[in-house]
């Protein structure tokens, strides 16, 4: 990645997570907020690019657009009546949500200040993560590693005993 | 680059209850609808298997996989918890789900995932696994509360408790990933390490902490993240109730103690502040609104935030004591609130919908059945903390760790939530055994053998931890020193 662009990019790619991601919690139409979800994961796959983590970038493209997105759209398509109607998505609760949030975003930038973060500049970023990723979660990661397929495999059966027929 | 060292006995409590869940969950398609109840009997074998194997793990102190999992005495304390929970709550389900026509052999196999993620919770000091195990758990544990389909507020209680879960789950990998970036580490020493002795810590470094004290408050029920609480309870089949409260808080508790008291609390500025005002209020706000109840199953969730609020005290404390009294508390409160629920499970199993959860429904029943209603009684008792039972035992130990430290406020409002909280547990109690019901009394089934083993049990449990509390305060007390 030319560094010189680099700085652009990344605000351009986090101008439109953000925007897009207002977007998708706001419009009324649940059609238009999954294809505005489609573009905020796209933007945040552009971050990863740039942050040399090229694999992740990938699985992000793969999983979250190619799958989950599409699969949203789906549901979207084949559920009776949710396209196209207008759906609140507001409720009174709202001043309270964006001032929580104003907060927020206020003590996190003053603390970005303040913060040294623990940055290691004396490792070089891999051409290729996807080597060195795969070697970590066979070794130093292995316990993480295989404790997420329980999740899955929990989170499977648990869809299919919510889904199943009486 | 070399494959981390496993020590395959230290795993083998987890493993045990694991590979449990897998055959048994592989065996339900093969059995026919009359035969579910053979996932049951199986599970609950495999169970005391587990136990049996944690028994023999106890006093080994050591690491495996790198030290990404722990196998100390204060993980072997909470597994033998969690997996006594699994084991009661199994035998209260048995019967229930029959009478309640919704025997279903995935139940099983889901109580123990959620058992084997409590167990990995207790079982790592490392962030990531921590978060893991609290999927584990937390996943199933949807699922269960939602698993009287055909039940309206099953449902509700279900989607209110995954919407809120996964909500709290974007606090807590929010907060990991901030104290990860700020100290380069999963690992709780490690991050004491980076944090300790810096003059000034890092502001993200106490965004961090308080965004994964957000999380863990939602699991545990603490105000202000404990609006999904009243209504999980109140939805989810009696015997889940019983088994959230007594499980999973124990583990987001030991997950919290693991995290926060082993320094990290002193290390990061204004933590114990806010540990302190939401163990204020979550007591506070928990008994004050149990008052009012009328479900008894809402009222114990109510009960179970107070709960909270205690045992958030030794979080406050912050000591090695401390921690050892939460344990003891929490082992304590789980006994006693799974006996609890098994005495609400067969009242609710009387009725195929959920007509039978006010209290109301206990007018009389002490008189008709004199031994259902002095277990009850006990349970009650010891939820409010009378002696000698269990649940004061737990209080004593706790809040004596407290004044040691010179805590005396929080102590004294803790001592007056006490007092209030012994009026709604004990106007159980009255409508038990001094009031006539004023039609049909209800009729309560008469108690199947496995729920009678497990009653028995539980009295027992209860009776003998308030009478000789010495034997499991040491082993509390030695779980804890053990750790690191």
């Amino acid at each position: 990645m030319d560094s010189a662009i680099a700085p652009y990019l990344f605000y351009l790619f986090s101008f439109v997570v953000v925007v897009s991601g207002l977007l998708v919690v706001t419009l009324r139409d649940i059609f238009h907020c999954a294809l505005f979800l489609i573009l905020c994961l796209f933007s945040v796959a552009g971050i990863y690019v740039l942050l040399g983590a090229d694999f992740i970038a990938a699985v992000q493209v793969l999983l979250y657009v190619g799958a989950i997105a599409v699969l949203m759209i789906f549901a979207i398509m084949l559920t009776a009546k949710v396209s196209g109607i207008g759906i609140k998505q507001q409720n009174e609760q709202v001043p309270i949500a964006i001032i929580t949030t104003v907060a927020f975003v206020a003590i996190a930038l003053y603390g970005l200040g303040k913060t040294i973060w623990n940055i290691k500049t004396d490792v070089a970023i891999p051409d290729n993560t996807t080597m060195a990723i795969g070697k970590l979660l066979m070794t130093t990661y292995v316990v993480p590693f295989e404790i997420v397929s329980v999740v899955l495999l929990a989170a499977l059966i648990g869809a299919i005993v919510i889904a199943r027929r009486n | 680059m070399s494959f981390p060292n496993v020590d395959f006995a230290l795993l083998s409590p987890s493993l045990i209850v694991c590979i449990t869940a897998l055959l048994t969950m592989l065996l339900v398609p093969f059995l026919g609808e009359k035969r579910q109840v053979v996932v049951a009997h199986l599970s609950w074998i495999g169970l005391s298997i587990a136990l049996f194997a944690v028994s023999q793990q106890i006093g080994k102190n050591a690491t495996t996989f790198g030290g990404m999992f722990l196998g100390d005495d204060f993980s072997q304390f909470f597994s033998g918890i969690f997996i006594v929970a699994a084991m009661l709550t199994i035998f209260t389900s048995i019967d229930y789900l029959r009478r309640k026509e919704n025997e279903h052999g995935e139940y099983y196999p889901l109580i123990l995932f959620a058992t084997y993620g409590m167990m990995v919770m207790a079982s790592s000091s490392n962030l990531l696994v921590i978060f893991l195990g609290l999927e584990i758990m937390s996943v199933s544990l949807y699922v269960l509360a939602g698993f009287a389909r055909t039940e309206l507020k099953s449902t509700e209680a279900a989607i209110k408790y995954f919407l809120l879960g996964a909500f709290a789950t974007g606090f807590t990998v929010f907060g990991i990933a901030f104290v990860y970036g700020v100290t380069g580490t999963f690992d709780v020493a490690g991050i004491i390490n980076a944090a300790f002795g810096q003059s000034n810590v890092d502001t993200f470094l106490i965004i961090g902490s308080a965004l994964l004290l957000i999380g863990f408050g939602f699991k545990v029920a603490a105000v202000p993240f404990h609006m999904w609480a009243p209504d999980a309870y109140e939805g989810a089949p009696s015997p889940i109730t019983g088994f959230m409260s007594a499980g999973p808080k124990a583990a987001a508790f030991a997950a919290m103690l693991r995290i926060f008291s082993v320094g990290f609390g002193s290390t990061v500025p204004h933590l114990q502040t806010l540990f302190w005002i939401v163990a204020v209020a979550t007591m506070t706000v928990g008994n004050i609104i149990a008052l009012r109840q009328n479900n008894i199953k809402r009222m114990l969730a109510f009960s179970s935030i107070a709960h909270a609020g205690y045992i958030l005290i030794a979080l406050v404390v912050g000591t090695g004591e401390a921690s050892s009294a939460a344990a003891l508390y929490l082992l304590a409160y789980a006994l006693t609130n799974l006996g609890a629920f098994m005495v609400i499970a067969l009242v609710d199993s009387g009725a195929k919908h959920d007509e039978f959860t006010s209290i109301d429904t206990y007018t009389g029943l002490a008189r008709k059945r004199p031994f259902l209603g002095l277990a009850l009684t006990l349970f009650m008792l010891s939820l409010a903390g009378f002696p000698p039972t269990a649940g004061f035992m737990g209080k004593f130990v706790l809040f004596k760790a407290a004044v040691s430290q010179g805590f005396y406020v929080l102590i004294v409002i803790a001592v007056l939530n006490s007092l209030v909280s012994v009026f709604y547990y004990l106007r159980v109690v009255v409508k038990m055994f001094m009031t006539e019901p004023d039609g049909q009394p209800v009729e309560v089934p008469a108690v199947p053998v496995f729920l009678m083993v497990a009653l028995a049990f539980a009295v027992a449990a209860v009776l003998l931890i308030g009478v000789y509390p010495q034997g499991w305060f040491n082993f509390a007390g030695l779980s804890i020193l053990g750790a690191n």
